[in-house]
This record gives C-alpha cells, structure tokens and sequence, in this order.
C-alpha cells in the first residue's frame, strides 16, 4: 500500500518534471544501481540501494548484502581496469541478485604479480618474501586464526584473505587521506596506517583477547615500509 | 604443542608483537638482540631505545648491519641464551614454564 503510494507519487513526479530532467534521474539511477555496491566496498561507505530508499528492501538487508559481494566485485574491479562494458555490468549484477553470498576470489585474482614473489595491491601495496614465515602474505595471514596461547593480544580478522587484503587497502587508503578516524604514524621509516571501520572487522584474540572473552574489534593497523606492507592485523 | 614464549614486553612500535630475543651465532661467538615477531623493529637490547636499522629491502637486519634475522645463523633465543647473554631478568615468561614460574 505504502510502496504504491511512492510509485504514484514517483509517476506524478516525472509528469511534472521536464523531460531531460526525467532522462538525467533515470539515467543517473542506471548509473547508481550497479555502481552502489562497488562504491560501499572500495571506499568503505554505507550507501543505499535503490530499493532500500524505495522501501521495497529493509536498510539492514543492504549494508549485509555488500559485505557478502565483498570479494567478487574487487577482485572483478582488478581484472577490468580496462573500458567498463555495460553487457559485463549487468550480468554482474545478475549474478549477485539471485545467490546470497559470492565464491570466495582467490588472492592472485586481487594482486596483481610484479615481480618474482612479489605481488601489488590495487592500493599499491606490494607483498614480498621476507618475515619468518617466507613471504608476507603468509605472515599476514596468521591474523585469520586465532592463537589463544599466545601472550598479549592477537587480532583475528573475520573473513577471507581477500577480504583481509581488501580491508589493508582500505586502511592505508583512507590514512593515506588523512580521514576521519584514521590515523598515520612514522618511525625510522616505517609507517603505521590505523583506520576504523563502521562495524566489527574482527576480535582480539591471543591471552588478552581470552582473557577480556575475545571482544569485537573496528580498527586495522598496517605497517608499512617503502610500500611493502610489514604486517596487518586487527586491533 | 604450546610454543613457549620469552618476551621482553609488548612492542612499543606496533603494540601487538612480542619483542623477544634472538640470538646471532657464528664461529661460536653469541649475540643477542631483541626483534618484534610481529613487525619485525629490532633493538640492541632488551631497554627497547636502539633500533637496529633495517637492512636491504626493509628486512630486519642483525646488530652486525649485513645478516638478515631469517638467516640460518639466526634463532629465537634458548632460556639458556637468555642466561648466557645476562638478559633473564629482562624477560616475561609463561606461567607454565620453570622460569615463568620463578619470576
């Protein structure tokens, strides 16, 4: 009843509008419809969909739904930095419609290969061997899995690797732009990039984290250094 | 099995490392430095104020400036190290563990 109202409303709207007006709305909403997702991923915003601000779907529903599209729509982003094509779009979008939650991408799908071991990050951050486990995506990747019998805190980071890496960028990203709520910090070279997020990305885990029963975390620190990242973790 | 951690303290630089100690050997000549097993910042000793400047490519370096501390010469430090380099009134210790239990 209510919808329907909007709709007539919507309709009688558009009568009374000129008619350019009305293409450049709809064309405007063409635009926005596919491109909403992608924009609440990459940037870490919290915009509506179109059918959240239509009513036809609760707000809750849509912030859930981009989290689950997380890694399908980056890893697709760093495939096709090339001309975007509107057939590709639109089965994109069909594709997230019916199916609750993407297959999870793989981490070479994100990082694009530079060199011998060495990875880039659409945020240009570079993964390289080094650390005790051999490379730093295996160091980093320690932050996926608790280890409760570890002293002090450990940050456990709540979802993929490619989320995890999706995150980082997003951290060095908006510290980078010197954000609300972020934060950038030098010593003897390296750089300590912290960022919150709007909603948990994780819990402390280690001793401390069991020991205060592993609260929820917002904030990620990376450490940098010549743009390699050192290490990431929740905190 | 649980991995028996010595530390120094919590690392100051990235707050989530451990700063533990490790130990440098070559032509049976011991020396010790403290490195965060988390972002790696390595200091001369356990007061946590010199750092050892990285090496090439941003790799934590030994005190020696050229070894890298993922080298086969390089290895986190025995409770018997940390005695033998005069450090153990420096370190945290498991509650479970002799030491830990001592201090």
């Amino acid at each position: 009843m209510n919808s329907k109202s909007q709709k007539e409303t919507a309709a009688s709207l558009l009568k009374v509008i000129p008619a350019k007006w009305a293409v450049a709305i709809i064309a405007a909403i063409i635009v926005y419809v596919p491109l909403q997702p992608r924009l609440n991923q990459w940037f870490g915003w919290n915009l509506p969909s179109v059918a959240s601000l239509t009513g036809d779907e609760p707000a809750k529903a849509t912030t859930k739904k981009n989290a689950d599209a997380k890694p399908s729509s980056a890893s697709k982003s760093n495939e096709s930095k090339a001309p975007k094509d509107e057939s590709d779009e639109d089965s994109d979008l069909e594709s997230k419609t019916p199916e609750k939650k993407s297959p999870p991408q793989s981490v070479e799908d994100y990082l694009t290969e530079v060199g011998k071991n060495r990875f880039e990050s659409p945020a240009g951050l570079i993964y390289k061997p080094g650390s005790e486990e051999g490379h730093r995506l295996k160091h980093i990747e320690r932050h996926l899995s608790d280890m409760p019998d570890r002293p002090g805190s450990h940050g456990v980071f709540d979802g993929s690797m490619v989320e995890f890496l999706i995150a980082i960028d997003d951290t060095v990203t908006r510290a980078k732009q010197k954000l609300k709520g972020t934060s950038m910090k030098e010593d003897d070279g390296d750089i300590a990039y912290e960022a919150g997020f709007d909603k948990p990305i994780g819990f402390l885990g280690g001793e401390t984290g069991k020991r205060k029963k592993n609260p929820k975390v917002r904030k990620m620190k990376v450490i940098v250094r010549d743009d390699a990242v050192i290490t990431a973790f929740p905190l | 099995m649980t991995k028996k951690y010595f530390y120094i303290d919590d690392c100051p630089i990235c707050s989530q490392g451990l700063a533990r100690v490790r130990v440098h050997v070559r032509k049976q000549s011991l020396t010790g430095y403290i490195l965060c097993d988390e972002c790696e910042a390595a200091w001369n000793d356990p007061s946590l104020l010199g750092r050892i400047p990285r090496g090439k490519e941003g790799d934590a370096s030994c005190p020696d400036g050229k070894t890298s501390v993922w080298s086969e010469h390089c290895h986190w430090a025995s409770i018997e190290e940390i005695c033998l380099l005069g450090w153990y009134k420096d370190i945290k210790a498991p509650k479970d563990t002799k030491l830990g239990k001592a201090l």
